[in-house]
């Protein structure tokens, strides 16, 4: 029956619907490269999003925890033993990810028979100068968005997942609008919330199909930060450390949000 | 055997988002020299460590811990000295401990990197297998300081102050 082609093509586009599905409520996750790091930002309340995969990855994902923390766990167990076997400077989120992750993503989601992976991962690497960071989207079918220009697109220093299309869509739309690539800490921390208020405010059936007004992302974005929980990790250029991700304490979030 | 350690200690840390407790750091260190005996035994290489760390759990403060060659971790309050020339090291350790100006663990930096070069220099004195200050070609040793905030290096030009002062 799935040996036809036919029904293996209608499987797969069952699937991929069954996925998003469930993905649609995740909270959307924003990364904004700034002067001296990248800022990697969520609100939610239930648990932790934000990881750190090696010296100079992190990542943050939304999805089943059991498959998060699978694919998590084998993120960390490549990148440690390339940087244990070679060296740390040899480990590449770009390796990482084309080589190893997503072609494991892609045979657990066209092998009808098997579980698929329910997750959405944002993966940055911080390089040596803000041109060289890399910031990564991984989707539960192994496909691969990076941040990088080719003569039709203009780089982004800035990368975004959320639940839905259309709302990663709008906060890329926002970020591409409003971000600048020299912003101060401080300004990639607002500019972060903000485009997680847009991805929050564009999640399901109802949600906006453009980029709401400017006192309505003020006026949600307070709301949120009310009620919800903030969830921030830094990678920093700083090579004081060979490693450079440091999770935020709420105290330095709130004083950097002049609060 | 410190680059296997610093993997693993870091890999635990990432996977289980926490950090390895002290003890769990002094038996991965014992493991690894039991494994080792091995070769120990066949004369390949013997491996003596000092472990040194700052516990920040309960009890936040130093810990010092020096082994043998099977394994075995002794764990020490104030000094400890391995190699082939600490017979001498430990010697004056015990005697600035004891009867000195004031016990180890109340030194500043600066005089417990002064009796540390001290001790090194008095050591390589009788002991060819002990480096010490290579005065001539203005060699140093490499000193490490564990505290709260982490492990640095001390740059060679303090050591090098600190020598000109207190020892040469």
């Amino acid at each position: 029956m799935i040996e036809e082609p036919y029904r293996w093509v209608e499987a797969i586009a069952n699937r991929g619907e069954y996925i998003e599905s469930q993905l649609a409520a995740g909270s959307p996750i924003a990364a904004i490269g700034y002067r001296d790091g990248i800022l990697f930002l969520t609100l939610g309340r239930s648990r932790q999003k934000l990881f750190e995969i090696y010296d100079r990855i992190a990542m943050g994902a939304i999805g089943h925890p059991g498959d998060i923390e699978r694919l998590r766990m084998a993120a960390i167990e490549l990148a440690s033993a390339e940087g244990f076997t070679r060296s740390a400077a040899d480990v590449s989120l770009r390796r990482l990810a084309h080589y190893s992750l997503s072609p494991v993503l892609k045979a657990a989601f066209e092998q009808v028979y098997g579980p698929p992976y329910l997750a959405r991962m944002l993966f940055a690497e911080i390089g040596e100068k803000q041109e060289t960071d890399l910031f990564l989207r991984l989707e539960y079918d192994g496909a691969i968005a990076t941040n990088s220009g080719t003569f039709a697109q203009r780089r982004q220093d800035f990368g975004a997942i959320s639940g839905s299309r259309q709302s990663t869509e709008l906060m890329e739309a926002f970020l591409g609008a409003e971000h600048t690539p020299g912003a101060t800490f401080e300004r990639a921390l607002k500019i972060g919330l903000d485009a997680w208020t847009i991805g929050h405010l564009a999640l399901g059936d109802g949600g906006v199909k453009e980029l709401p007004a400017r006192e309505k992302i003020l006026s949600e974005r307070k709301e949120r930060l009310r009620t919800t929980g903030l969830e921030a990790a830094i990678l920093e250029r700083d090579d004081k450390s060979a490693i450079r991700y440091r999770a935020l304490t709420e105290a330095e979030i709130r004083s950097a949000l002049g609060e | 055997m410190a680059r296997v350690l610093e993997h693993s200690f870091q890999f635990f840390r990432r996977t289980q988002l926490q950090e390895m407790s002290v003890d769990g750091k002094v038996r991965a260190l014992s493991k690894l020299l039991r494994d080792n005996f091995g070769f120990v035994l066949q004369g390949v290489g013997i491996v003596v460590p000092i472990f040194a760390t700052y516990d920040s759990g309960a009890d936040p403060s130093g810990r010092l811990y020096f082994y043998d060659a099977m394994g075995a971790q002794f764990e020490v309050a104030d000094y400890a000295a391995t190699g082939s020339g600490s017979p001498a090291v430990r010697g004056i350790l015990y005697y600035e401990n004891s009867w000195g100006k004031k016990p180890l663990a109340r030194l500043s930096e600066d005089e417990a990197v002064t009796v540390a070069l001290r001790a090194l220099d008095t050591a390589a004195e009788s002991d060819t297998a002990t480096g010490g200050v290579d005065r001539n070609a203005k060699i140093f040793p490499v000193i490490k300081i564990v505290s709260r905030a982490g492990i640095t290096t001390l740059p060679e030009k303090r050591i090098a102050a600190l020598f000109k002062r207190s020892v040469a």
